[in-house]
């Protein structure tokens, strides 16, 4: 028989007091099937329910508190990074679809102060351009314009490159808003990326 | 002397060791001793799982053979895990040691796989078989553990829409009306002029939002149940309300923007709320409604799913 302070203590530390059933009943023995935390499973021979491994339910502890917390945080980590880089909303698993249109991402591209048409493009440098439109409409402006400005630097034979993308978003109050960013590209880091580009 | 009754006094704790009501509902919430058929809705869950996610290889399959540059590799890649996944589909329960683990290694490579274009429900999946591989050794914990990663889903695609504000004035949903999306659902509730207007907006870059109606109320209704309904699935008193709500939610998702892989996977997670049955019921009626919309994609001949 348990005292109450026992019965009190042993509650306190487990959050289920110890003669009370499944379904809150009190007044009887409990009578878990999958056997109580810490100790092993009512039937010790069925394997799938063992949870006697110390080791084993720490790093399974680990999990769950590591990974709820990262589903908390991960959504308004990446509404920052939306608002402050243009990532996407839609993917990533922040759970910001159907929180945007996805609108046009504009891309021009200016060669030592000459403005040149995407339509004029190498197939392989327009190629790049559209991958690079690709992933930025997922990843926003932290994503590299490197490789295609330096093909297009290569092709035009210009000492830098600047990439203007323009993208659209709808604001909260009914209103397309343009977002800018100029990615400039000097003929020292293509030098450098000289490999990449070749191939 | 005349002793009276005794009366048992009642056993209280000091108030240092009571926890707030909210604490408690977060304990009763992740409760792994409270779940007498867990094994069982587990075992359910893992089957639509596998599933699930064959029915997902089998979608991006599809769609990659339709781009225009298919690459070798890449069709390949997804070929193979789609012959996994379906191989543990179809094995028998001995094998569940090398299925489970092997299914979480495929879904979560195919996720990776995909990045940065790989859609939420992806990552979800991947998570779910994820976290059945783990925790499979503790069948209430893996239950409690599912359950609170649907409220986190559901609490944050509400955070999301709230923040980004485009739901309070109806300016996410007047803007795809007036590209003619959700038109067949969502247009039904605006009056005929209001649909006109929306529709004059198009290449405008302002006026795309709602006016004062039953649409805007749901659109209100939305972001607040998202935000509200997990808050009250903590609570024992409100949990079969909320989880309630919860898939009236995914359905309506499901009914208006016709996410079914999502919906099917979020309705087959949020089923964990119930019993044994229901989680069985819920989770075959779902692959019965994949086998239904591939059925129609192949009379189709993939014009419709």
């Amino acid at each position: 028989m348990v005292s109450e302070d026992e019965s009190r203590d042993e509650e306190a530390r487990d959050g289920v007091r110890p003669d009370t059933d499944t379904h809150g009943r009190r007044g009887q023995p409990p009578t878990v099937p999958l056997g109580r935390r810490g100790q092993p499973p009512t039937d010790p021979a069925d394997s799938e329910t063992r949870t006697d491994d110390p080791r084993g339910r720490r790093l399974r502890r680990a999990f769950v508190v590591l990974t709820l917390i990262g589903l908390a945080l991960w959504p308004p980590t990446q509404h920052v990074l939306h608002r402050a880089h243009a990532l996407g909303a839609w993917k990533h698993f922040g759970l910001g679809v159907y929180c945007r249109p996805k609108l046009d991402l504009r891309l021009e591209l200016v060669a030592d102060g000459r403005t040149i048409d995407l339509r004029r493009l190498r197939p392989e440098t327009h190629a790049a351009f559209a991958e690079l439109r690709a992933r930025t409409r997922e990843l926003g402006m932290l994503t590299s314009a490197d490789e295609a400005a330096c093909r297009l630097m290569r092709d035009e034979d210009a000492q830098v490159v600047e990439v203007r993308r323009t993208q659209d978003e709808l604001g909260a109050d009914g209103r397309v808003h343009p977002r800018h960013d100029v990615w400039r590209v000097e003929d020292e880091v293509c030098s450098q990326r000289a490999y990449a580009v070749s191939r | 002397m005349r002793e009276g009754p005794r009366y048992r006094r009642r056993v209280t704790t000091p108030s240092s060791e009571t926890p707030p009501w909210i604490v408690r509902g977060w304990r009763r919430a992740l409760d792994t001793d409270a779940e007498p058929d867990a094994r069982e809705k587990l075992a359910s869950l893992d089957r639509f799982v596998r599933w699930h996610l064959g029915a997902h290889a089998v979608a991006s399959l599809v769609f990659a053979l339709r781009e225009e540059v298919a690459r070798p590799l890449a069709l390949g890649a997804r070929g193979i895990g789609l012959a996994v996944l379906v191989l543990a589909a179809v094995a028998p329960r001995r094998a569940d040691s090398i299925a489970i683990p092997t299914v979480a290694l495929v879904a979560l490579a195919s996720a990776l796989a995909s990045w940065p274009t790989t859609s939420n429900h992806a990552f979800y999946g991947a998570f779910v078989a994820l976290a059945l591989a783990v925790l499979r050794s503790e069948p209430a914990l893996a239950t409690a553990y599912l359950r609170a990663t649907v409220l986190l889903v559901a609490f944050g695609a509400g955070l999301q829409k709230a923040l980004h504000g485009t739901w309070w004035r109806g300016s996410f949903l007047a803007w795809e009306l007036a590209h003619d999306r959700f038109v067949r659902t969502l247009g039904r509730l605006l009056s005929e002029s209001e649909l006109a207007r929306l529709r004059s907006l198009r290449g405008a870059r302002e006026g795309f939002v709602l006016s004062f109606g039953p649409l805007l109320g749901i659109a209100w209704a939305v972001v607040i149940g998202e935000l509200v309904l997990p808050l009250m699935a903590l609570v024992r008193r409100t949990r079969s309300f909320a989880a309630i709500g919860l898939f009236g939610l995914g359905l309506g998702f499901e009914l208006v923007a016709d996410e079914v892989l999502f919906g099917g996977l979020f309705a087959a997670v949020t089923s964990l709320f119930f019993g044994a049955n229901v989680v069985r019921a819920i989770t075959r009626a779902v692959l019965l409604i994949y086998v239904a919309r591939a059925a129609i994609f192949v009379a189709t001949g993939g014009l419709a799913w």
